[in-house]
């Protein structure tokens, strides 16, 4: 529900990902990252992302200049391998970085490192995270960093949804997203392994989110739905059968890749939802 | 000289944090100069989280109190309860008295779940506690005739008429300004009046306590002059349930405070009502070296508004945060989830509308449905379920499910701290 400037700071990485949504891997100038910094407007929190950040060598001059225009909350969307060499990660915590989020395709090395295309990136993400969560008992920093995971979800892992999840439970990490990346996924098996992981969350006291499932496939979910709890984000397209649905006015729709690939079928009109009401003044405030 | 009886008040607090209370019992005790004499009190705040009640049955048992008085809050009582049945294993002679509002309000109730509680002492405590030790150890007066008690009586418990409240609350000596209560900074509170003019149904103070008794304006300034001068005490807060109650009384507050803080005395967390704070108030706050207010609104949603009785002003609530962040007073926000009325996507929707407002600190809690509250006794209107015995959290009411009330906890778990980062690159 926290609103973030995202700011882009180009798509190299030192992982190679199957499904990378940046096929070109260039570089953004540190200019062009501070005029983006720059036009905060009244948002006092800022994402930055990638391709992966923490390989820029002027990255922490990029947090110490979006300190200086006066963002409170800097957060680092990561694959969180550089962060398992300790001296990094203490630089970028003394610099005023503690919301950090992590992407985790898998919770064995033989898939992580297949979809990463990165041999050694499984065990240097899971030490990334690690050191993240022993921050505060390591001495380094009195605040408990905020830790997010994000799980893209692809035909070669959404069926271990739930185990990936599992895997973190140890971590005490404070928020999972279950995001869709694969527009070909069978939905309904997707959603069996997803809404499981979700119960498992739930009884471990961390929040989960889903992001790009159609929001009228999550019944009996739809608290977990950030396009209900979030603002509206761009790339989603309405189906023609929205219309139909008692969602329509509260719902950004599909991802337009999901829409490209299943048509009419990438939504399920949604009869009654004793939560309209509530969600229609959510939307609207 | 006789031997003089030991007093024992102890509690379970947040930790860091001591019992204000006990400052005012030992005070007003002690003005009886044949108490004096006779006894000796001691008081040991504990830390709910941190100290076991071993370890605590390890004081009582090397100070081997003759009266043992426990502060009884929602947090503490199911240790308050174990302790006072393990004091009565190895001191049978002790008698163990409980107050506080966790079990004022259901003291008879109390008396007959714990067979090692004595007497409950009802509401404001100061002259009851005084009668009661009188009893004890001067053996002044019977103890039927002492007002403001349960108590048991063989088999029988008894409950004596009710205790008026004290009308000058001056009668009871200021517990820093007699040296009672040692001077501890960020943790030292103080109280300019008791009672409130609100009825907020989740709170006891309004439906108890609605008539508003004061302190004197010259006890406050001595006391905030004494700690200004001390040079122990940075930080320090008053416990009045809304500190900017009107206009006058507010600017009588801000004056004498700031006349009597000699040096850079900062008072923090008052609780405010913001609906009220504008342009004066600032101002006056400012002059008061305010740093930082606590604040509702609880919820933002009408029906539930209206349920729990708590007076919500959208636009000046909006100005109020506003003018105070503006001008550099930090303001904490509190929500409650499990209200009646509300539910998961109304608990987002206020969630939404604290977030957008951009307060310096979000503090969300799970209802806990007190003894002595109107939704306490009012349970059944709104399918209240909650936990029989304390803390007597919330399970679910009849617009909050369970699911939903544990999605809303572990989602305001999350949320809580992503906010609340901000503050760490003020």
């Amino acid at each position: 529900m926290i609103e973030y400037r995202k700011v882009f700071i180009g798509s190299v990485c030192n992982n190679n990902c199957l499904h990378c949504p940046y096929p070109q891997k260039e570089s953004r100038s540190l200019s062009d990252i501070k005029a983006d910094l720059e036009e905060k407007g009244n948002c006092d929190s800022v994402e930055i992302f990638g391709g992966e950040p923490t390989l820029r060598n002027d990255l922490i001059e990029i947090i110490r200049f979006a300190r200086k225009v006066g963002y409170k909350r800097i957060k680092l969307r990561t694959n969180g391998r550089v962060l398992s060499n300790w001296n990094a990660l203490r630089m970028l915590v003394s610099e005023g970085c503690y919301l950090y989020e992590i992407k985790l395709w898998a919770s064995n090395h033989q898939l992580f490192d297949s979809l990463t295309r990165a041999e050694g990136s499984f065990y240097e993400t899971f030490q990334g995270i690690q050191n993240l969560i022993s921050l505060t008992s390591s001495g380094i920093t009195n605040v408990s960093p905020f830790v997010s995971i994000l799980i893209p979800l692809v035909k070669e892992n959404y069926f271990y949804a739930e185990s990936i999840t599992r895997s973190l439970f140890s971590f005490r990490i404070d928020r999972l997203t279950f995001s869709l990346w694969d527009a070909s996924l069978p939905l309904k098996d997707v959603l069996y392994c997803v809404q499981n992981a979700i119960e498992a969350c739930t009884f471990s006291k961390i929040w989960s989110l889903t992001e790009g499932i159609p929001p009228c496939f999550m019944k009996g979910f739809e608290h977990h739905v950030s396009e209900f709890l979030e603002s509206i984000v761009d790339g989603y397209v309405k189906a023609k059968k929205c219309k139909k649905c008692v969602y329509d006015d509260v719902c950004s729709g599909v991802k337009e890749e999901y829409y490209k690939s299943l048509g009419e079928k990438s939504v399920e009109p949604v009869k009654r939802s004793s939560y309209l009401g509530d969600l229609k003044i959510l939307k609207n405030e | 000289m006789s031997e003089q009886k030991k007093v024992l008040l102890t509690t379970f607090n947040i930790h860091g944090y001591y019992s204000l209370a006990f400052g005012y019992l030992q005070a007003y005790a002690l003005k009886s100069k044949k108490l004096k004499e006779k006894l000796r009190f001691l008081s040991l705040d504990f830390c709910v989280d941190c100290n076991d009640i071993y370890q605590v049955l390890y004081y009582f048992e090397r100070i081997k109190p003759d009266i043992i008085g426990f502060s009884c809050y929602c947090w503490n009582m199911e240790k308050v309860d174990k302790l006072s049945t393990l004091s009565k294993e190895i001191l049978p002679e002790a008698k163990v008295v409980l107050g506080g509002p966790e079990v004022g309000p259901i003291a008879e109730e109390v008396l007959r779940s714990n067979p090692a509680v004595d007497v409950v002492v009802r509401g404001e405590g100061e002259v009851t506690f005084k009668e009661l030790l009188e009893h004890y150890i001067l053996n002044k007066k019977s103890i039927s005739q002492i007002k403001g008690i349960s108590y048991r009586k063989g088999k029988k418990i008894s409950r004596n008429e009710e205790r008026e409240l004290i009308e000058n609350l001056d009668d009871i000596p200021s517990p820093y300004l007699t040296g009672i209560l040692p001077l501890k900074d960020q943790v030292l509170y103080l109280e300019s009046y008791r009672g409130c003019p609100y009825k907020c149904a989740y709170c006891y103070e309004g439906k108890n306590y609605p008539h508003l008794r004061y302190f004197s304006k010259e006890r406050i300034k001595k006391e905030v002059e004494f700690i200004s001068k001390s040079g122990k005490v940075r930080k320090y807060s008053f416990v009045d349930p809304v500190f900017n109650l009107n206009k006058k009384k507010l600017k009588e507050m801000c004056s004498l405070i700031s006349q009597a803080n000699e040096g850079d005395l900062k008072l923090h967390t008052i609780e405010v009502c913001m609906e009220k704070v504008d342009e004066e108030t600032v101002k006056e706050l400012k002059k008061a070296n305010v740093i930082s207010v606590e604040t509702g609104p609880q919820t933002v949603n009408e029906n539930t508004l209206k349920n729990i009785n708590r007076y919500f002003e959208r636009d000046k609530f909006i100005r109020g945060v506003k003018l105070l962040e503006g001008n550099g007073i930090d303001v904490l926000c509190d929500l409650i989830i499990g209200l009646p009325g509300d539910n998961f996507f109304k608990f987002a929707r206020s969630t939404r509308f604290i977030f957008n407002l951009n307060p310096s600190r979000i503090i969300f809690s799970t209802l806990h449905v007190l003894p002595g509250t109107y939704l306490f006794d009012n349970a059944r209107k709104f399918g209240l379920k909650f936990e029989s015995s304390p803390p007597h959290a919330v399970i679910e009411n009849e617009t909050f499910s369970y699911t939903e009330l544990r999605k809303a906890e572990v989602m305001a778990l999350s949320l809580e701290k992503e906010f609340n980062l901000k503050r760490v690159l003020k």
